[in-house]
């Protein structure tokens, strides 16, 4: 439990990996941008907006943590 | 009347109250130097992620960034904003999350500059430390632990705080208290027995029983509340955090909703103008300066030279509605002196006043000490051989004190009730005119002391209490709060009731025991009121630590010390009415601060929204008749960023407080926070805007 | 002319009825004794919770009260699925097929949360049967669950226990629901509306046609539908058909209905709390907003359509019953969306934007009068964050009704807030975002955003009317407003039971002058600020790209 969580714990560890993940599950959105660079963009903008929106939750449900 | 000797009360502050200075300035040199590298060093996402309002606008500001580095990033319209524009508006957000940082530091540096202030009293010395052989080693003072045992000299400094175990000795507390006169500290009396780091024994010596592990002293704990390190958020900030990471989530949803909303309509929506809109609508101007506001109200506790032990316990001192003080000391100056003898029962006042004499010949007491020069200048010197006489020490109990002669006879002086029950135990009765002797001095606010030879009451000493000044506005001050004043006092209840009117308490218990203290607490909680006490002997400790709100006096016993959530280190009661204030005003500033915040986005809305969607014919909603889309947005920002270094004095400061009730308060906050946030905005966005557009800045 | 003085008539009887519904809100909920009810109906009552095995034990917890209706919901939601899914042969005179999978589940579950939405045209779709067994069954409890939770909210809140729900629910029934329907429905009978399980008849109309008209149990089913807040028409017209709403008189009398009940429950709620001054002012307050709303969509259907005006002078007429006319066609829609009933007497849809405007806000903001039970539990959630906003001004932690609102109370006060960005914004920016695969939008256009945003506040509000232009039978618009029908009905009234019941825990703070007083004129106008700023800074953006953006467009704004 322990060693799990306390790799959970660790944003640097699991956000890029969310990132990513969110990033590749939304491009297929934005396939209609002209480069790529841009689909990933919003992809990436997309997948952000969730994970702090994620963030805000966690901060209203348990603000003693921060 | 008398020729009453000036009291001596060394740790009373004096001066007006306002006018009183209780610690110097700290030095504030370089604090903004300082704070402004701070401001930096605070952009770290691990430090920002605590704080959900600017860790949103921290985000945001990476994506202008973005946009900055390559417009075309997130854009396919040829007219979205170029380069230049994404690159001021970048600055913008980065300038808010500065000026937040700013703020937060200012008042740090602040804390910090106290801090230091209070840790030079703890400069490590070094200490003779007692082995248990006997002999001692000189060690570090940080190397001490509760429980060592320390001997200090004169000259010498106290290594930490402690209990004096056997000597007497002047200490001169200066460095904390600031008052210059030294204080007498002996073993074993309730008051005089603790000692408090840092402070300077200049006569004779001590041996010191340490009560605090290093770093753990009530010294240290206000260094890592002021310096913001241990700050762990109070109840109502935290309530606060919640609802302004609601209202960022509520806009963090509308705005991100909006790009399809508004494609349906043709009207595409650039990404740098919707980051922009969210941060002019979440509350950046509260969020960057909560904790800013916290740390200033610690720091403010701390100049009023008050040691608390918690945020929360600042807080909870806006909450409280019922002050428990004890009469002795804090309503009224801490002696009572003898005014008056009344004798009975066909007794002289010659005869009373050398029996009086003799029955308070051990009494060291203020009180004694005045029964004997009154009873001195009347000439009414006893004759009894008091060499082999013994003393009788006043007792919560018996309460009463007196004298025994080797031959026998007993002389007692006390209240009235309890000399009346031991006259009748040595088969005595009590005179018809004491009553009426009682009931004189009582009607007058004094005290009746009865006076006993053996089985024979001789009369009445009347002391007479003096009513500390200006208590009187002092409790007018709390009602209007909505605080209520209960004084507990061991006098009669025709005494009790007379100081009480004239100092204007509102309530009084009169022939209080210790034990009294805790059920009055007790029964006031039942009702739901928080009640905050001072008190300063050990039998004060379990009230203390019962009470909401524990004020300590530095001159208790380390016992309150410990109960206590406060340590008024002037050791002066009255000082709770400044905390209250304090954790008042705090209150205030974060109720103005969020209303002004939210007020404002209404302004805001009205400057954003017609220039994000001109096209879509929300044109005629820009009331403020601002110069162009693009410099609309910017002074929106402008004004968003500016506000928060424009507010932080307010914030270090704190919101005025006048005492007055929570109506007039309400409607007067309102008028200017509420009222002011939604009408400022307005005026200030258009003054930005005039300038931006004066300037061609975009 | 007439118009204003039918808003004053009406306003006048719901100030009327408050207390004397109020009153019996009060008993009823408060366990008061009520002996011409009690010598008939407790048994009737003590026997249904025997038969369920209740045993009436008032919840400690907010779970204790929310369990049973969670179940009890599941229950109801499934046998009105089963009528409709299955459709029996039995009073069934047009042998109407089953209802399609999605369009059933769509169905039962708008009914079971108060919502009636309808993506279907009822009297094509629906037998007697399942008209009673399904809908008029789920008009009964939905309306009763959400009495329960507003009163089990209520009683937390001014610290007593939450109470027993299967008791609530009975007793609302029985006490509440099926006298006053009853009543009502008799009205409507004497006025002319069908009260048959005969079935249609076939009519020769003047040109020689054959015509079927579809009658029906419509007086029932009519008085639950306005009384207990749900508004799902017996007919695809709704309350402009004239055998559900027969003529002026009844017209009135189902406006009064949809507001009796909410408003009785503030006026129940002052009782509770031993302060009616409260009650008063807070009705007052909603009063005031709801004359400020319904004002505005008046004027707006009055004034007509300003690009029309060269040629049609007169009021906008497009999608209203000539029975009762635009103004009060609007009056109508005001109260219709203002207390989540969603029935309606004219054509959302054809409203000008202003008017329009005004049930999309009413819907935003769910407090004007508001839904069954719900609507006071959202008012006192704005109260307490008005509290939690300006109470911190007087230099205190603030407090209402003597208890101190901290974390708890902010937590689940402010997740009621999140509850329509989450379910209207979300969903809407989706359904636009792939508008012509998805939407069936029949206007471009602002007017459409204001089709898709009204279909998904209708549903995350449980009010269930909606811009009739919208397409909204497909695969995608079932699903996708159940999301927001569920979310909109059950997390809030977790989040309205948590609140109660850590709030009922707290001690009480005898109040002072330090205190800040809630029963104040000044209170209730910041409470009012607080609400519109609160409710229409959410929503701005989409107000300002819909019905804003729509109305400068018909000006001729530059």
């Amino acid at each position: 439990m322990a060693s799990s969580s306390g790799l959970l714990s660790k944003p640097l560890f699991w956000l890029p990996l969310v990132l990513a993940l969110g990033t590749a599950l939304a491009a297929p959105l934005f396939g209609s941008s002209p480069s790529p660079l841009q689909t990933t963009a919003l992809a990436l903008l997309l997948t952000g907006t969730v994970v702090l929106s994620g963030y805000l939750f966690v901060v209203i449900f348990q603000p003693e943590r921060f | 009347m008398t020729t009453l000797q000036p009291p001596i009360f060394p740790r009373m502050p004096r001066g007006r109250r306002d006018q009183r200075r209780y610690t110097e300035r700290p030095k504030s040199d370089g604090l903004l130097g300082r704070a402004v590298v701070q401001s930096f060093v605070k952009l770290d996402p691990r430090l920002t992620v605590r704080n959900p309002v600017m860790f949103v606008v921290w985000c945001g500001t990476l994506v202008t960034l973005a946009a900055t580095v390559e417009p075309r990033l997130f854009e396919l319209s040829p007219e979205a904003p170029g380069r230049g524009f994404n690159a001021l508006l970048s600055l913008i957000l980065l300038a808010t999350l500065l000026f937040a940082n700013f703020a937060e530091a200012l008042a740090e540096g602040r804390g910090k500059a106290q801090a230091d202030a209070l840790r030079r009293t703890q400069a490590s010395t070094q200490a003779r430390r007692l082995l248990p052989d006997g002999s001692e080693s000189l060690v570090d003072s940080s190397a001490l632990r509760r429980g060592d045992q320390v001997r200090v000299s004169q000259g010498e400094m106290v290594p930490a705080d402690g209990e004096v175990v056997d000597g007497v000795a002047a200490v001169d507390e200066s460095a904390i208290t600031g008052e210059s006169a030294p204080v007498l500290k002996e073993a074993g009396s309730d008051v005089a027995s603790s000692v408090t780091g840092g402070t300077r024994v200049v006569s004779d010596e001590l041996l010191i029983r340490i009560t605090a592990d290093p770093g753990k002293g009530f010294i240290d704990r206000m260094i890592a509340l002021v310096e913001g390190a241990e700050r762990t958020k109070t109840p109502n900030e935290i309530a606060l955090t919640v609802l302004l990471a609601v209202l960022t989530q509520v806009f963090l949803i509308a705005v991100a909703t909006l790009p399809p909303v508004a494609a349906y309509i043709g009207s595409p929506t650039p990404v740098v103008v919707l980051v922009a809109l969210l941060v002019a609508l979440i509350p950046t101007t509260i969020g960057g300066l909560l904790s800013a506001i916290g740390i200033a109200g610690m720091d403010r506790v701390a100049q009023f030279n008050v040691i608390a032990t918690s945020g929360r316990a600042v807080e909870a001192c806006g909450d409280i509605t019922t002050l428990v003080l004890d009469k002795t000391g804090t309503i009224t100056l801490g002696n009572r002196l003898a005014e008056e003898f009344l004798p009975v029962g066909g007794h002289s006042e010659r005869e009373l006043a050398t029996t009086a004499h003799a029955a308070s010949w051990f009494d060291n007491t203020p009180e004694g000490k005045s029964i004997v020069r009154l009873a001195e200048k009347l000439d009414a010197v006893t004759t009894l051989p008091m060499d082999t006489a013994t003393g009788l020490e006043f007792s919560a109990r018996t309460r009463m004190s007196g004298t025994d002669l080797a031959d026998g006879n007993e002389l007692r002086k006390g209240a009235v009730e309890a000399i009346k029950g031991f006259v009748r135990s040595r088969g005595g009765t009590v005179p018809a005119d004491l009553d009426g002797a009682y009931e004189r001095v009582s009607r007058l606010g004094g005290t009746p002391l009865a006076v006993c030879l053996n089985a024979e009451i001789h009369g009445v000493i009347y002391l007479k209490d003096i009513i500390k000044p200006g208590m009187r506005e002092r409790f007018d001050q709390l009602r209007r709060m909505g605080i209520r004043s209960v004084m507990l006092t061991g006098d009669n209840a025709i005494t009790a009731g007379v100081i009480a009117r004239e100092a204007g308490v509102d309530d009084f218990i009169a022939e209080a025991t210790p034990e009294d203290k805790i059920a009055v607490i007790q029964a006031e909680q039942r009702l739901g009121r928080l009640v905050a006490m001072t008190g300063d002997g050990t039998n004060d400790a379990p009230a203390l630590a019962q009470a909401n709100v524990g004020v300590a006096m530095n001159s208790g016993t380390q016992a309150a010390k410990e109960a206590a959530n406060m340590v008024d280190l002037d050791s002066d009661p009255t000082k709770l009415i400044d905390i209250v204030t304090i954790g008042k005003q705090l209150l205030i500033t974060r109720g103005a601060l969020t209303t002004f915040s939210i007020a404002n986005d209404v302004a805001k809305y009205f400057a954003i929204l017609p220039a994000l969607f001109g096209k879509a014919g929300l044109a005629p909603l820009n009331l403020m008749g601002l110069a162009s889309p693009q410099s609309a947005i910017l002074s929106a920002m402008v004004f968003n960023a500016l506000i928060i270094p424009a507010l932080v004095p307010l914030a270090l400061k704190g919101v005025a407080f006048r005492p007055a009730t929570a109506d007039q308060l309400l409607r007067r906050n309102l008028l200017v926070y509420g009222l002011g946030g939604l009408v400022v905005p307005f005026i200030g966005i258009k003054l930005i805007d005039l300038a931006v557009s004066a300037l061609r800045l975009v | 002319m007439t118009d204003w003085f039918q808003v004053v008539i009406f306003v006048a009887l719901v100030w009327a009825a408050a207390p004397v519904l109020g009153k019996h809100l009060f008993q009823v909920f408060g366990d008061q004794p009520q002996p011409r009810f009690d010598r008939w109906l407790t048994p009737v009552e003590n026997g249904l919770l025997r038969f369920i095995g209740e045993r009436g034990r008032p919840a400690d917890q907010a779970w204790d009260y929310l369990r049973p209706l969670l179940l009890s919901n599941l229950l109801f939601g499934l046998v009105a699925l089963a009528f409709l899914l299955f459709q029996p042969p039995w009073l069934n005179a047009q042998g109407l097929p089953a209802m399609r999978w999605d369009t059933a589940l769509h169905t039962a579950i708008s009914f079971l949360t108060n919502t009636d939405q309808q993506h279907y045209t009822p009297e094509q779709s629906l037998s007697d049967l399942s008209q009673l067994g399904a809908l008029q069954f789920l008009f009964f409890t939905s309306a009763a669950t959400g009495l329960a939770v507003g009163f089990a909210f209520i009683r937390g809140l001014c610290g007593r226990p939450l109470g027993n729900f299967n008791t609530d629910l009975i007793r609302g029934i029985t006490r509440v629901l099926i006298p006053l329907s009853f009543l009502f429905a008799l009205v409507l009978l004497v006025n002319g509306a069908p009260m048959t399980l005969a079935g249609p008849v076939t009519l020769r109309t003047l040109e020689g046609a054959d015509q079927i008209l579809v009658r029906g149990p419509v007086a029932g089913f009519e008085a639950i539908k306005q009384l207990g807040e749900n508004g799902g028409g017996f007919f695809g017209a709704n309350s402009a058909h004239p055998f559900e709403n027969p003529n002026p008189f009844t017209n009135l009398l189902a406006m009064v209905a949809m507001f009796a009940i909410p408003a009785a429950t503030i006026d129940a709620f002052g009782r509770f709390l031993g302060n009616r001054r409260q009650a008063t002012l807070l009705l007052l307050l909603v009063t005031v907003l709801f004359l400020t709303l319904a004002a505005v969509a008046i004027k707006a259907e009055q004034g007509g359509n300003p690009l029309l005006a060269a040629w049609l002078s007169g009021p906008n007429l497009e999608g209203k019953e000539v029975r009762f006319g635009a103004g009060i066609t609007a009056l109508f829609a005001t109260i219709t969306t203002g207390s989540m009933t969603g029935a309606v007497n004219g054509s959302m849809d054809s409203l000008l934007p202003l008017g329009g405007l005004v049930p999309l806000f009413n819907l935003f903001l769910q407090v004007i009068f508001g839904g069954q039970g719900t609507g006071v539990a959202y008012l006192l959630v704005f109260l307490i964050l008005t509290v939690f906003l300006t109470g911190l001004m007087v230099g205190r932690t603030p407090e209402l009704f003597g208890r101190k609102v901290e974390k708890g109370e902010i937590v689940w006060s402010s997740l009621i807030l999140l509850i329509h960005p989450l379910f209207v914004l979300v969903p809407a920016a989706i359904t636009l975002a792939y508008a012509p695969a998805l939407s069936g939008i029949s206007n471009p256009g602002s007017h459409g955003i204001s089709q898709v945003v009204y279909e998904y506040a209708s549903a995350s509000a449980n009010n269930g009317s909606g811009f009739e232009g919208l397409g909204d039978g497909s695969l995608w618009w079932n699903l996708s407003t159940i999301v927001s029908l569920l979310g909109g009905r059950y997390l809030p009234i977790a989040a309205l039971l948590l609140l109660a019941a850590g709030f009922a825990r707290k001690t009480k703070v005898p109040p002072g002058p330090g205190t800040l007083a809630t029963d104040t004129g000044l209170f209730t106008v910041v409470t009012g600020v607080v609400i519109l700023i609160l409710g229409a800074l959410t929503f701005f953006p989409v107000l300002a790209l819909g019905p804003i953006a729509e109305a400068f467009s018909l000006v001729g704004a530059p």
